[in-house]
């Protein structure tokens, strides 16, 4: 044999560097104290990690539907001025400890206007039909108030979560535990969880003068699955599915249908339902664009299905543009969707004398068959290293980061849905003149210590 | 159930491409960069679902189950 | 997995990556990450540079507010004065003003006057480092980050390679090591350590298998005066050029600041002194003396000028003849290790 090889063994046993130290003296502790307190130089773990900052971000949003249209609304019954939303979201993540973070999720809106009651044929032109609404007065305000904790393992993380919400009408608590894995030198991540929740509902007497259901219980599973793939070095899609089986009192104890011009009756909905989602997202990075410009194309695929005989697709699309390195993106997005009609939805149910009254029934537009589409738009611009220390000017354009980190955005959502823009031909739009149309105005702050 | 089998099929044909492609952990940059997440961005992400969940039949995918609401 | 190389100048010297992986393509990306965090520590901390950091630290030289620094420069100004008080005023960031009046290339001794004057100005004491506030209260002070900065900057690269999660590499700039980690089927990398008097030629090879090394000779610049050697090893303490030490230096350490500031302090020792003080230290070393003398306990591998290029040569992924061209060119190399099996 050659020395070399007895060479190479030799070098191997004999691990040198730092790891064959046993007694450091006082002056290597000091350095090495000294030099593990500089950035980057503690040696990182390899295996996925808790975040490293603080995070906390808050979120205002104001969401307002159009006036209910002159000629879908049944004159002097309530309000034509649909629901108008004012969020607060608050959220702080924090590392605690190497292997652990944890977050808190507040949620804080108030709600008012008026909202759809029932359908009655329009008096005026008898093809048409007129949403009756309820008076403006309607006065809502929402908790929601969850917390979760992550663990970290070298190959995924385990989740917890919990929380409750809570309005004038309903308190709701849940709960979800999930996985994460990843496999394949993390080429391939799969991801696991169960949620359960459950509500109790009291609905606020004397909001409408019809009797109704005192209170009720609703209750629902739901049980994820999700595989995500490396498909290049610029490119990743995920396909998931959702199965969630809902139990209890699911009618909406606030909406009546009508059978004849003059008799209403409560909304009623099996006391069951299973709903499956499938999803498929795919995100490509463009790496055409030379610095300082930047993309991603976001593609997203939904489809849906229940035991209610819903089913819907979605397709979702944004083009993430970034304008300077990354200190401002803009987001242009559009979104497609199409659902088929539940099958006891019915705007009015027909009114002969010999007809049956069917059990389930429901004259709520969200079960109707309609389309929607909606565009946003979305800037964020990052303010980086805020707090750092500088040496005059010139400092400024090392930023290392230890200072605050903000993301500000502005966003803005308009949201259309019409009968004629199912993807099937459904009917007119008589069948559900309450449909919805809204937008959106959003700003987030988001900040990293 | 369609969707169910439609759902196995799209799973398995992912994974069969999988075999073929291998990223190394330090050509993630570009995958790692906040605009190619799921979700950029949490809040917004999270009202918007709210939002579509309480104006569509249809319950949001693409994530575990979280909160109830009442969502009239 | 083949090893590919990534050569690039920075911070005054030859600089190159040594990084195992798939394909080139796919460590380019890495590659580009790497260089431009030397660049931006080049950038930040040059003393050459009108718009570093450094230079507007010697610009507020003589005012009493000084400058508040960033927190990347407070952990090195914090280092810094371990440094300096573990060496007892050996590892000086203020000696780099002793260059005003110490010209290497013209072959004169600096004007005692002028020598005198500039040493007021050399001292860490004399400063006031009260985190995240650094004074300099004489006018004409300076802070040279040169003495550190690019073995910190090895550091760095290569804790950004482990982070992206490269397992193994060597970032080399300028002779100053720190490794990502050892060859994939686990042999540390061999070092290989220049003879002081014949650059060209390995006086022996270290093995490396994590942490980083470094090298200080008085090989580099010199000049000769009246037959006299004057190295252009500045003592801060004296502001003279420092005679009697050992003619090269090296140390592998858990990181290549340590093992830099080591061999900068062991320099400024008498020939015997530096042994025993790297002795003492704690860290594998390889002390060569002015006769040629080889001293230390540091891994060698393979000492003297012997064939360095014996690699198994079935082992086509590594090219075999990188040592010899290293050689050349860096006053350390390193050199993949003869497998075991």
């Amino acid at each position: 044999m050659r020395g070399g090889e007895r060479e190479g063994n030799g070098a191997r046993d004999r691990a040198v560097a730092g790891e064959a130290l046993v007694l450091p003296s006082r002056t290597l502790t000091a350095l090495t104290t000294g030099a593990l307190a500089l950035p980057g130089l503690a040696l990182p773990a390899r295996a996925d990690s808790p975040i490293e900052q603080a995070s906390a971000g808050y979120s205002f949003s104001y969401y307002a539907e159009d006036d209910l249209e002159k000629d879908k609304f049944a004159a002097g019954t309530g309000s034509r001025e649909r629901y108008e939303v004012f969020t607060n979201q608050f959220e702080v993540d924090l590392p605690v400890s190497r292997r652990m973070d944890a977050g808190i999720d507040f949620l804080y809106e108030k709600m008012s206007g008026a909202s759809p009651w029932y359908v009655l044929p329009d008096t005026d032109d008898p093809t048409q039909n007129v949403q009756v609404m309820s008076g403006a007065t309607i006065q809502e305000t929402r908790y929601d108030l969850t917390a979760d904790l992550d663990y970290y393992m070298e190959e995924g993380k385990d989740t917890f979560s919990a929380g409750f919400s809570k309005e004038n009408d309903y308190v709701s608590v849940h709960g979800a535990m999930g996985m994460e894995r990843s496999f394949a030198e993390k080429n391939t991540t799969l991801s696991l969880s169960g949620a359960y929740s459950h509500d109790w509902i009291t609905p606020v007497q004397g909001r409408f003068s019809d009797s109704r259901q005192n209170s009720g219980e609703k209750w629902a599973v739901d049980l994820f699955a999700g595989l995500s793939q490396v498909l290049t070095r610029s490119s990743v899609a995920q396909i998931t599915i959702n199965y969630k089986h809902q139990g209890g009192y699911l009618s909406d104890p606030y909406k009546l249908i009508a059978i004849r011009n003059d008799v209403n009756l409560p909304d009623k909905r099996p006391n069951d339902k299973d709903q499956i989602s499938l999803m498929a997202r795919y995100r490509q990075h463009i790496t055409a664009l030379p610095e300082p410009f930047a993309a991603s194309l976001h593609l997203d695929y939904r489809f849906y299905w229940d035991t209610w005989a819903t089913f819907s697709h979605t397709f979702e699309a944004a083009w993430y543009q970034t304008v300077w390195f990354d200190w401002l993106t803009i987001t242009p997005g559009i979104r497609y969707y199409s659902q088929s009609g539940a099958e006891f939805y019915k705007a009015i149910l027909p009114g002969s004398a010999t007809a049956s009254v069917p059990h389930y029934r429901s004259s709520d537009f969200r079960l109707s068959p309609y389309g929607a589409i909606s565009g946003k738009v979305k800037i964020e611009a990052a303010l980086e290293d805020l707090l750092d220390y500088k040496a005059s000017g010139a400092a400024e354009t090392f930023g290392l980061s230890g200072g605050l980190d903000l993301y500000l955005a502005f966003s803005y959502e308009r949201y259309i849905s019409d009968v004629d823009f199912a993807m099937f031909s459904v009917g007119t739009a008589k069948e559900a003149p309450g449909l919805v149309n809204f937008q959106i105005f959003a700003v987030t702050l988001t900040g990293r210590f | 159930m369609r969707p169910l089998l439609l759902a196995v099929l799209l799973l398995l044909s992912l994974a069969a491409t999988a075999g073929c492609v291998r990223v190394s952990p330090w050509e993630r940059d570009l995958l790692a960069r906040r605009d190619m997440a799921w979700e950029p961005e949490g809040l917004e992400a999270k009202r918007e679902s709210h939002v579509y969940f309480s104006k569509e039949a249809s319950m949001p995918g693409g994530s575990g189950g979280g909160g109830g609401c009442g969502c009239n | 997995m083949p090893l590919f190389r990534f050569r690039f100048r920075a911070m005054g010297s030859p600089c190159e990556l040594q990084l195992h992986g798939p394909s080139r393509d796919g460590l380019e990306g890495l590659a580009r990450r790497c260089t431009r965090e030397v660049a931006r520590l080049e950038v930040k901390y040059s003393r050459y540079r009108e718009d570093s950091l450094a230079s507007a630290i010697a610009r507020s030289a003589g005012d009493d507010e000084g400058v508040l620094v960033d927190d990347e420069t407070a952990a090195l100004l914090d280092f810094a004065q371990t440094a300096w008080r573990e060496s007892d005023g050996r590892f000086d960031p203020t000696s780099g003003v002793l260059r005003r009046v110490w010209d290497f290339r013209s072959n004169r001794l600096p004007d005692p006057a002028a020598l005198a004057e500039v040493r007021t100005l050399v001292g860490w004491s004399k400063l006031r480092w009260e985190r995240p506030r650094l004074v300099l209260p004489i006018p004409g002070m300076q802070l040279d980050f040169g003495g550190f900065v690019k073995e910190y900057a090895a550091d760095r690269v290569a804790g950004l390679c482990r982070e992206a999660g490269l397992a193994s590499g060597l970032i080399d700039l300028g002779g100053d090591l720190a490794v990502v980690g050892p060859h994939p089927d686990g042999s540390p990398w061999l070092v290989g350590i220049r003879h002081p008097r014949c650059p060209d030629r390995p006086i022996a090879r270290i093995a490396l298998a994590s942490g980083g090394i470094a090298t200080s000779g008085d090989y580099e610049r010199c000049m000769i005066v009246d037959g006299v050697r004057h190295s252009h090893l500045l003592d801060p303490r004296t502001g003279e050029s420092f005679r009697g030490g050992p003619a090269s230096v090296s140390v592998a350490a858990p990181l290549c600041l340590i093992a830099g500031s080591a061999t900068t302090i062991a320099m400024l020792h008498p020939a015997q002194a530096s042994e025993r003080f790297l002795a003492d230290l704690g860290l594998p070393h390889l002390v060569i003396h002015a006769d040629g003398r080889v001293a230390g306990d540091a891994d060698v591998v393979s000492a003297g000028a012997a064939d360095p290029a014996n690699g198994d040569p079935d082992r086509g992924d590594r090219p075999r003849s990188a040592y010899d061209r290293d050689e050349k060119t860096t006053r350390s190399a390193s050199q993949p290790s003869s497998p075991s099996r």
